[in-house]
């Protein structure tokens, strides 16, 4: 593909300039053009094409947005990029782009060294003037790109012209902030923005060619299918290629028929957003996102949540009618099908045809119902058969002596028990205990009122053990209980033995010092008194020394996370032996 | 046993509780001179922040960072505070070192609620029981895995003062070079330097 590069004006035999559109303004030499040919493919203004860029193994897709010829007879075409999902992967976050999905690349700032790890060759992806490419080596074929952004500007495609589309896109990535952003500014790179949406062509009797060079491939056309439009326009919902429903049938009604028994799947990828409230509740009566969850339940629908989601089905009256929450809501019910983004815009891509003021919320709550159903949490209930009957009070959480004189001061508390020997550590707890539950157990087992704390957990703690400070009355009955516990086994569920030891630090303190910082750098950077405790948190830019020292501290960290997760693995095992257990105990506080 | 509707009540209890652990991002190696204000006004940089609560330190050698959890407003928020936080190094309250975001676990909470449903059982293994012995010999093991975390622990703090001792030195050094340049250069000294060996050199500054 690679053609011998010409730039001293030869006439080259494949490429012929088009109809000239404007001669330079500084340099009368300089000749813009409309179109040229080149390999017997005709490439206009504001087409896309395929371009081979030495060094890189996939081809980079970008607009021709301005073609001249200079005076040295140099053919020079003017490219705005469009990045592939995998160019911006880390900038990506949630957003979760399509098979076919591009990115207008915008923003007016090289900074190479922001985006090394972006793409291979940053420069190239940039929008400033010299970001031109020599023709004759790197054009491969023209390239089918079609925009699907719900901007005011933007004409959607046809049914036909997606179709053959290759490409689509729908959203532009910022070079200087590295943010993904449905928005497009009045003009990219000088050039009015409504040039890189679609083209309305409706006087030209001259068809763009799209398909000419571009062999159309057959499952990309019925991704195209699931699209769904709405009359006006608009898209209303995008669908990932890999669900596979067919909206055909659906194209081009305005009024969406009540209900849509075309939710089959289940497996949903669902997205936050600050709006959402908490899943647990079902019972807010006004609120408006969780009135729009409880009318789906309510619809004949057999996918839709067993379980919990029916208890919460029951309890709620279904809702009265309302007319035009009611067309959307069936436009959300199809949409739960998909998958779906909000957007803190407030402009979904699911853009409805009734509520101006559709919150991305109530889309979103619908959505999230299906897996409440999925989680159960299994009732704990092991009886250990063959030993003898296992003594199974159910621990009272509101009694208890420490519960009116609350830990208020636990630290005080811990001081004075461990200078009276009152303490005792409890070791191999099951992790998700919680202090009150200590307390209960040692009340029944070991006959004795406490006052326990389960230590929290942390990145550097055993994940299977937990662990509890417990303090006793008398010192008396925290040497009975060691040595109880040591002498004889207090076996917990799960075949857990429970180990009392006295293995704690003598002194609680404060934690004095702290390594790591660097005052000198304090100093001489920021200025800010070091007791002040500097309140500018950032994160450091790689042109700036402190970041060089962040990162090999960073380094450090993932080292010995590295080392916790081999160790705890080892222990696991050893564990694993004693009890002859095939499959690690799997128990996650 | 628990009425059907205890239980109920505590799955729901349960339940919010999840979601807000979900919320949480837990951040440690932060240094314990950071407030809570401080902590709350770096992060919420990212969104609003609904809570910061310290985990306090009760078996950890004295020198071990601060671990603290930030209720975000959203799940989305807090997962992006992660991410940005361990692709970038992000500092809090003094620098070079930064701080380390992970994912919430229930058990880093002390206020968490109880699992529904759970029945706190236990028995007293007689000695004569075969499992005694096994399970004597697994309180040895646990005993000595908490002596492993702690050596591992301890040997980490070690390597962390090296790492800092070692950056004191390197930016020291670079300080005092930088301090004499500017020394030079503003004594005109650089110039004077520059002219004789024919070399360019900038103008004294300030």
């Amino acid at each position: 593909m690679l053609q011998p590069k010409s730039n001293r004006g030869e006439e080259h035999p494949d490429f012929k300039w088009g109809d000239k559109k404007a001669v330079g303004r500084t340099d009368k030499s300089v000749s813009f053009y409309e179109s040229f040919t080149f390999e017997d493919i005709e490439y206009r203004l504001f087409d896309c094409a395929y371009f081979q860029i030495h060094g890189q193994c996939e081809t980079s897709i970008g607009k021709l947005i301005r073609m001249y010829e200079t005076s040295s007879g140099e053919k020079k075409v003017k490219v705005l990029w469009f990045f592939r999902p995998m160019d911006i992967r880390s900038y990506l976050r949630d957003y979760v782009p399509q098979w076919d999905e591009l990115f207008l690349a915008c923003g007016d700032d090289p900074g190479v060294y922001n985006i090394n790890d972006v793409v291979r060759v940053s420069y190239l992806f940039f929008l400033i003037d010299d970001d031109m490419v020599t023709l004759y080596d790197t054009i491969l074929g023209k390239c089918s790109v079609v925009c699907l952004s719900d901007d005011r500007r933007n004409p959607l495609p046809t049914r036909r012209e997606l179709r053959i589309a290759r490409y689509v896109f729908s959203r532009t990535f910022d070079t200087k902030r590295k943010i993904i952003s449905e928005d497009f500014a009045d003009a990219i790179a000088g050039i009015r923005v409504e040039k890189f949406f679609n083209q309305r062509i409706d006087k030209d009797p001259l068809k763009r060619p799209y398909s000419s060079a571009d062999p159309v491939k057959s499952f990309r056309s019925e991704s195209r299918l699931e699209k769904n439009y709405d009359r006006d326009g608009k898209l209303t919902c995008r669908t990932s290629p890999v669900k596979k429903e067919v909206w055909a049938d659906r194209v081009h009604v305005k009024k969406y028929p009540p209900i849509n028994t075309d939710i089959t799947s289940r497996g949903l990828k669902t997205k936050t957003t600050p709006l959402g409230s908490p899943l647990g509740s079902g019972s807010s009566g006004d609120h408006k996102p969780s009135k729009r969850r409880k009318l789906v339940l309510n619809t004949p629908d057999s996918d839709c949540c067993p379980g919990p989601g029916e208890k919460k089905v029951t309890k709620n009256p279904p809702l009265v009618d309302k007319a035009p929450s009611q067309t959307s809501v069936s436009a959300d019910i199809t949409a739960r099908g998909l998958h779906t983004k909000t957007t803190p815009l407030g402009r979904s891509p699911l853009g409805s045809v009734s509520s101006s003021d559709h919150k991305p919320s109530k889309r979103r709550n619908l959505v999230l119902n299906t897996p409440d159903s999925d989680y159960c949490p299994e009732p704990g209930e092991k009886k250990l058969t063959k030993n003898p009957p296992i003594v199974d009070k159910a621990p009272s959480q509101t009694i208890g002596r420490s519960s009116w004189y609350k830990r208020l001061n636990f630290e005080e508390e811990l001081k004075r028990a461990i200078e009276t020997e009152r303490l005792v550590l409890f070791e191999n707890l099951e992790p998700s205990y919680t202090s009150m539950e200590v307390e209960n157990l040692c009340r029944q087992a070991l006959k004795e009122r406490v006052d326990a704390k389960m230590i929290p957990a942390s990145l550097v703690s055993n994940p299977h053990i937990g662990r509890a400070l417990v303090i006793f009355y008398t010192k008396k009955a925290a040497d009975n209980a060691i040595s109880r516990l040591t002498r004889e086994c207090l076996m917990l569920d799960d075949q857990r033995p429970l180990v009392g030891s006295r293995d704690f630090p003598k002194e609680v303190g404060e934690c004095g010092s702290f390594t790591g910082h660097q005052r000198l750098v304090d100093r001489a950077l920021m200025s800010i008194s070091k007791r002040k405790a500097v309140s500018t948190a950032h994160c450091t830019q790689p042109n700036h020394i402190v970041h060089e020292l962040a990162v090999e501290w960073k380094a450090l960290h993932a080292k010995s996370e590295g080392k916790w997760k081999w160790l705890l693995e080892e222990q696991a095992k050893e564990i694993n032996i004693i009890f002859k257990r095939k499959n690690p105990k799997n128990v996650r506080g | 046993m628990a009425n059907p509707e205890e239980e109920e009540g505590e799955e729901e209890k349960y339940e919010s509780f999840l979601s807000r652990v979900r919320r949480t991002v837990y951040v440690d190696e932060l240094t314990p001179h950071a407030s809570k204000s401080v902590v709350e006004s770096a992060f919420s940089q990212f969104g609003t922040v609904k809570e910061v609560i310290f985990l306090p330190n009760y078996l950890g050698p004295k020198e071990l960072p601060t671990g603290v959890l930030i209720e975000m407003e959203s799940e989305q928020k807090a997962k992006a505070v992660i991410e940005t936080v361990s692709q970038f190094p992000f500092m809090v309250a003094g620098m070079p070192r930064p701080v380390r975001a992970s994912a919430a676990r229930p058990a880093m909470f002390s206020d968490r609620p109880k699992k529904p449903g759970r029945r706190i059982q236990f028995r007293w293994v007689d000695p004569s029981d075969d499992e005694f012995d096994k399970a004597q010999r697994v309180k040895r093991l646990v005993r000595k895995h908490t002596a492993e975390a702690a050596f591992m622990i301890k040997k980490q703090l070690e390597e962390a003062e090296e790492l800092a001792k070692q950056q004191s030195e390197t930016v020291t050094t670079h300080h005092k070079k930088f301090e004499m340049i500017d020394k030079l250069t503003y004594d005109g000294v650089a110039q004077e330097l520059a002219g004789r060996y024919n070399m360019k050199c900038g103008p004294p500054h300030r």
